[in-house]
């Protein structure tokens, strides 16, 4: 029971988000309860130190949860290895959750959703949250019985490759998805066709020089002038 | 009613992307998903969703940065695609123009928000002793608090910019004027991105300024 108020506490651990210790209050917050739950007494001073600067990926904070709880009690090297972990896991979630994951639970949502807004909000939000709820609830576990070794866990699991696969997946279904969108809304039109390849090519050339908002906006000019003019 | 409703999701939108869950319900794709079944056009907001999802995907909050708010833009073009008879070009462009225009003030808001929590963070500091629960809590409320009032504000912004903006259209005076706003407003950031000496920077600026007023 202890260890599900863990978890649900662990959603909440980034509602004092700052720039001074970043998720250091929160993460403050769940090694109090963690310790609680695995039987640990913490003293004052060690839960005010942990108010410290603490930022990682908030899907992977619970395995650095686990290691602390565990190294604490081992009297090894806690704070050293959630300095590290916190760097590292902050990388790995972020290209994957973030990088991967969330362009792909979009692309597959929007084909879905298309004709069905609420098959594409239920996809969206099932298959991104079945992957971020589960590493975030066997975290804890996993990073407890692991301690400072939790990485292994990572590596077992060739964790740093999922972006890549997840990636080349993406790739092709926004080839689908434009494909789609395109039949779907306007048909065999030549012209349409033409301009939006010219479009795909501008968007090619310029996505890494240029802010996509400040592109956005010039587009839209362009888009609205084009239609306004060829009345299309 | 529906208002009512949109503007509680708002807050939750807020308290996903900046305090809690992390559920991805702030996405652009799925806050119109889900504003398209509350309005009845879900055809409409799915395109939107479509446009600012892409804005998303792009704009990663990497380590500590704060990323637009493209939750707020989907939002707001949701809104004002629901209640406005928006069906042509000018109109588009206006819509979304005004929707990614007030993206970056509330973006700002995100930033306020972190300031507030820091100094709430200090504040207990001081004392020597940190209430992380009352903390969390604060920084919640505060979370959903933004959401509700900014989005809400932003929103009703939009709308009364869109109709003033709208009239002059219909008196065919052109988005050109609206236009050059805009790109006053994002000289700005172009200002803020070039890496000149801050000084150098803004003399340069002023000084072209200056001689496009006089010489052209």
């Amino acid at each position: 029971m202890k260890i599900l108020w863990l978890l649900i506490k662990s959603l909440f651990y980034q509602a004092n988000l700052n720039h001074e210790n970043m998720q250091g209050t929160g993460f403050s917050s769940m090694v109090k309860s963690a310790a609680k739950a695995k039987g640990v007494d913490l003293d004052e001073d060690t839960i005010y130190n942990e108010t410290a600067y603490f930022h990682t990926h908030p899907y992977l904070a619970n395995f650095i949860l686990g290691m602390w709880v565990k190294e604490y009690q081992k009297d090894g090297e806690p704070d050293f290895y959630k300095k590290v972990y916190s760097s590292a896991f902050g990388a790995l979630g972020d290209s994957f959750f973030w990088h991967s994951l969330r362009p792909l639970c979009f692309i597959v949502a929007a084909i879905l959703g298309f004709n069905s807004p609420v098959l594409g909000l239920v996809t969206y939000l099932v298959l991104y949250n079945m992957l971020s709820l589960a590493f975030r609830f066997t975290g804890f576990s996993i990073g407890y019985e692991m301690g400072r070794d939790v990485i292994v866990f990572f590596n077992r699991i060739n964790f740093n490759r999922w972006s890549s696969y997840l990636d080349n997946v993406s790739k092709f279904m926004l080839g689908f998805l434009l494909s789609f969108l395109v039949k779907e809304s306007v048909g065999f039109n030549p012209l349409i066709l033409g301009v939006l390849t010219v479009y795909l090519l501008i968007g090619l050339a310029i996505g890494r020089k240029l802010d996509i908002v400040f592109g956005l906006v010039g587009m839209l000019f362009i888009t609205g002038f084009f239609l306004y003019f060829t009345g299309v | 009613m529906t208002f009512v409703l949109a503007t509680l999701f708002a807050g939750l939108v807020s308290v996903d992307r900046f305090a809690a869950f992390n559920f991805m319900l702030s996405r652009p794709i799925v806050v119109s998903f889900i504003l398209g079944l509350l309005f009845g056009n879900p055809q409409e907001c799915f395109y939107i969703g479509l446009v600012f999802e892409a804005v998303g995907l792009i704009d990663v909050p990497f380590g500590t940065r704060i990323p637009k708010e493209d939750s707020f833009g989907a939002f707001a073009a949701c809104t004002l695609f629901a209640i406005l008879p928006i069906e042509h070009a000018d109109e588009f462009v206006l819509g979304f123009l005004l929707s990614i225009l007030f993206m970056f003030p509330v973006t700002l808001s995100c930033t306020i928000g972190r300031t507030l929590n820091k100094k709430l963070f200090l504040w207990q500091h001081k004392k020597g002793k940190v209430n992380t629960e009352l903390l969390l809590t604060l920084g919640l409320f505060l979370a959903f608090i933004r959401g509700v009032i900014v989005y809400g504000l932003g929103t009703c912004l939009i709308y009364l910019l869109y109709n003033h903006l709208h009239g002059y259209l219909h008196r065919h005076i052109n988005l050109f004027l609206f236009a050059i706003m805009i790109f006053t407003f994002l000289s700005g950031y172009i200002l803020r991105f070039l890496s000149v000496r801050s000084f150098m920077k803004y003399a340069t600026f002023t000084a072209g300024l200056i001689a496009g007023w006089a010489l052209l």
